[in-house]
């Protein structure tokens, strides 16, 4: 479901933090890696990355 | 409905929202929303659309601290909206006045450090014992990232707690492993909040830490329609 497979691991990361704000409750993040809300997937984040990322995202704005 | 705003805060004239909807400002009293029309009566949640939310939040954030709305808060017609606003006024304008000047930050921190779940060879072969034993080293292991969580929440809160105003955090959801902690940091100490996390995570080099921010104070907003 609209995955955005050209964005790069770290705007991935952003845009997994920004679904977590703008929507409302109900979206987890697991350990296999999915967010979903509602059981329907919006986003996949290698959970590889999200471990090795130990940074400071300023001011994130994706392409749009 | 994206945001809340005072009444004299216009959005951009060539702002757009969901669906390339063109944003609009809607005044009651003294306060103002920011909206747009969207054909149904609800939508359905897809990141372009959640961009396209946050993007004219933003725009609000860029001008002043917002009260911003979640994803997907739609009403009939502007009279419904206006009735919304006029009937929770003072309600808004308390939160509005609370984060003002303010944005959130929020930290999200893995806990695959904490605990994991035996793996199945360790357990009983299938069986009613086996299948038990599965349930209770769940429960186990769940608990003890419960508290786990909980401690370590505990410790950001000491590390940065003379820069934020408010403290938010969602409690772990089951089978989420992922931290999640927000903080209402006033803009003018945003600087020594950085730098009170920086601190943290350099005395805790095995954490696995994102930092995120400056985002509109969506975890510190009444600002809903049920």
């Amino acid at each position: 479901m609209n995955e955005p497979a050209d964005l790069g691991a770290s705007e991935q990361l952003v845009l997994a933090d920004l679904l977590n704000h703008v929507l409302d409750k109900g979206v987890v993040i697991t350990g296999e890696v999915t967010i979903s809300v509602a059981d329907i997937d919006l986003i996949r984040v290698g959970l590889s990355l999200f471990l090795a990322a130990v940074e400071t995202i300023e001011r994130p704005r994706l392409p749009r | 409905m994206y945001c809340l705003v005072e009444r004299n805060t216009p959005p951009p004239a060539e702002l757009r929202g969901i669906d390339g909807g063109a944003v609009r400002s809607l005044v009651v009293g003294d306060l103002a929303v920011w909206v747009s029309d969207v054909g149904e009566r609800a939508i359905a949640a897809s990141p372009p659309r959640a961009l396209a939310h946050d993007e004219v939040v933003r725009r609000a954030l860029d001008l002043q601290t917002p009260l911003p709305a979640r994803f997907g808060q739609i009403f009939a017609a502007d009279e419904e909206l206006r009735a919304a606003v006029a009937s929770r006024a003072s309600d808004w304008a308390l939160g509005l006045k609370r984060v003002s000047g303010s944005v959130e930050m929020t930290i999200r921190i893995l806990l695959e450090v904490l605990a994991d779940l035996p793996a199945n060879d360790e357990l009983a072969p299938e069986s009613g014992l086996g299948y038990l034993s599965r349930v209770r080293a769940r429960q186990t292991v769940e608990h003890v990232m419960r508290e786990g969580a909980d401690t370590l929440r505990e410790s950001i809160t000491r590390a940065v707690r003379d820069w934020i105003r408010e403290e938010a955090w969602t409690p772990l959801l089951v089978g989420s492993r992922a931290l999640s902690v927000s903080h209402l940091v006033a803009r003018e100490v945003l600087t020594d909040y950085r730098r009170a996390v920086r601190g943290f995570m350099d005395a805790q080099p095995a954490l696995r830490l994102m930092v995120s921010g400056p985002w509109a104070p969506y975890s510190f907003t009444p600002l809903r329609h049920d």
